[in-house]
């Protein structure tokens, strides 16, 4: 592909060895499209293969490769490099999370905190259907529209590296944690909204929120986690009002007819050996 | 929650913004800014309060010591500082209003369809309008304080 321009990549790079960031240049060729991911994977190919980042998805799926992008969080894949406008680009690594290696940091304080607010559906009725579904809960149009947008999260913790609260505090929920609590509670088919509400009704987390906006400036799937958690608190007024009704959950659809001949498709098998046991040791520690 | 205490559990050194991550290094969206100024105003304001109670109780002293203590605050340069002093304060009060009613989920208007161009809530008319009205009410009451001030020391 035909070389526009030259770019200098100005990347802060966590030592952890030394225990202190490095700062390394490298100049890269740029093509028109070319993405800053590409541009990572130019350098480890051709000019420092000792470079630390994580991708996997490249398409702005996985949400994984999440880094501070001339100062502002931003995912390296679905960001190009002419459109940055710039002939140095400072690449940092996320913020607000634990530094592991050049621009890799850990995301499990992060996932902790979503799981923290139970982000699956509660059901007073839990019995064999909820473990062993067979059937859909009920659900409409308006319904899904309520928490759809919520629900296109990819858990990339840009919003969490924006938000000025989560700089400070390392107890804080994060913008995610709690727009995620909402999208559940917002869910018609879910029944767990006083016990969510308990867990983020604390200064750690709804209201440790100041409307500060960066979260819904930085996600790049437009989930808008700040109007999320403004509705969140307004749930925790109504419920402390008195207003907030125990809610009851939509129910099953109708059974389909039977069908002569017709067998229930099984779930495609584990590839990686081990990871059925693993994925039954998560499900047995977290949702039981 | 108990996350800064299992620091040690990631082996490793967060890389927090912190406290400078308030206005920080990070490209800020308008209610950022607000947020910041929000922050500094208050602690300002508490500042500010603390030295207000210390000259006024000098009235405790008899009236020598509070005629003093006025003689020092009562001159032009003292009335600007107190003008920015309204300013913040005034800054604080609307942008406060507008923070209860938004924080409450008012004026926030119902969730989207995630469809591109993405939305998001604080950059629509309703809440960017209302900020307006609160800088248009603000500028109006700092005039007014403005006037009052230049009336002492001027006419
Ligand atoms: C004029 C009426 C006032 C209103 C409507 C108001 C409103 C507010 C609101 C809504 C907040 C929370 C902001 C957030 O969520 O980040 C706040 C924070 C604060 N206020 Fe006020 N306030 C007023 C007057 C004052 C005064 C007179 C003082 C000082 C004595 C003050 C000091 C503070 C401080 C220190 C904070 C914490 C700042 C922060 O956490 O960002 N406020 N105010
Ligand atoms: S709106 Fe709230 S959660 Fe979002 S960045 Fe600001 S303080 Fe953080
Ligand atoms: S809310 Fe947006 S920015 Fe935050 S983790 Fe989800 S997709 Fe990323
Ligand atoms: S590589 Fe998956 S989101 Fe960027």
């Amino acid at each position: 592909m035909e070389t526009v321009k030259k770019v200098t990549f100005r990347i802060k790079r966590w030592i952890p060895e030394e225990g202190k960031f490095r700062i390394d240049a490298f100049e890269i060729p740029v093509f028109r499209g070319m993405t800053v991911l590409e541009g990572l994977i130019y350098i480890k190919e051709n000019l420092d293969s000792s470079l630390a980042f994580r991708r996997s998805c490249r398409m702005a799926t996985c949400g994984i490769c999440g880094i501070i992008i001339n100062g502002k969080p931003m995912l390296a894949c679905a960001t190009q490099i002419l459109h940055l406008n710039s002939d140095t680009i400072t690449l940092e690594p996320l913020k607000n999370l634990p530094l592991v290696k050049d621009l890799v940091v850990d995301h499990t304080p992060f996932f902790e905190k979503q799981r923290l607010i139970k982000p699956y559906i509660i059901r007073q009725d839990e019995g064999e259907e909820y473990w062993n579904p067979t059937r859909e809960y009920k659900q409409t149009p308006e319904e899904v529209e309520e928490y759809l947008q919520f629900s296109y999260c990819l858990t990339c913790a840009l919003c969490y590296a924006a938000c000025p609260t989560s700089g400070t505090n390392k107890n804080y929920l994060g913008p995610q944690a709690l727009m995620n609590a909402y999208r559940f509670i917002a869910d018609s088919r879910d029944e767990g909204v006083f016990i969510r509400l308990d867990i983020v009704d604390s200064p750690d987390g709804c209201w440790g929120c100041h409307l500060a906006g960066s979260c819904s400036d930085a996600c790049p799937k437009g989930v808008d986690p700040a109007l999320a958690i403004q509705l969140l608190r307004k749930k925790v007024i109504e419920r402390d009002l008195g207003y907030l009704k125990t809610v009851k959950g939509t129910s099953l659809v109708s059974p389909l007819p039977h069908i002569e001949g017709a067998k229930r498709v099984e779930p495609p098998k584990f590839t990686i050996r081990g990871a059925k046991k693993k994925a039954q040791e998560i499900l047995e520690k977290y949702f039981k | 929650m108990g996350f800064a205490k299992r620091e040690k559990k990631y082996k490793s050194k967060y890389n927090m913004t912190g406290t400078l991550g308030w206005i920080g290094n990070l490209r800020m969206n308008m209610e950022r800014y607000l947020y910041f100024l929000h922050r500094v105003t208050g602690i300002g304001l508490v500042l500010y309060l603390i030295l207000h109670i210390l000259v006024t109780s000098s009235r405790m002293y008899g009236e020598g010591a509070y005629e003093i203590s006025h003689s020092i605050i009562n001159n032009p340069i003292a009335d600007i500082g107190l003008f920015f002093v309204m300013a913040g304060l005034i800054f604080h009060g609307v942008n406060g209003i507008r923070l209860i009613l938004n924080e409450y989920g008012f004026l926030l208007g119902k969730p989207t369809k995630p469809v591109y161009p993405y939305r998001q809530v604080l950059k629509t008319r309703g809440p960017r309008y209302f900020i307006l009205l609160m800088i248009i009410i603000g500028a109006i009451l700092l005039l007014i304080v403005g006037y009052e001030l230049l009336l002492v020391w001027v006419f």
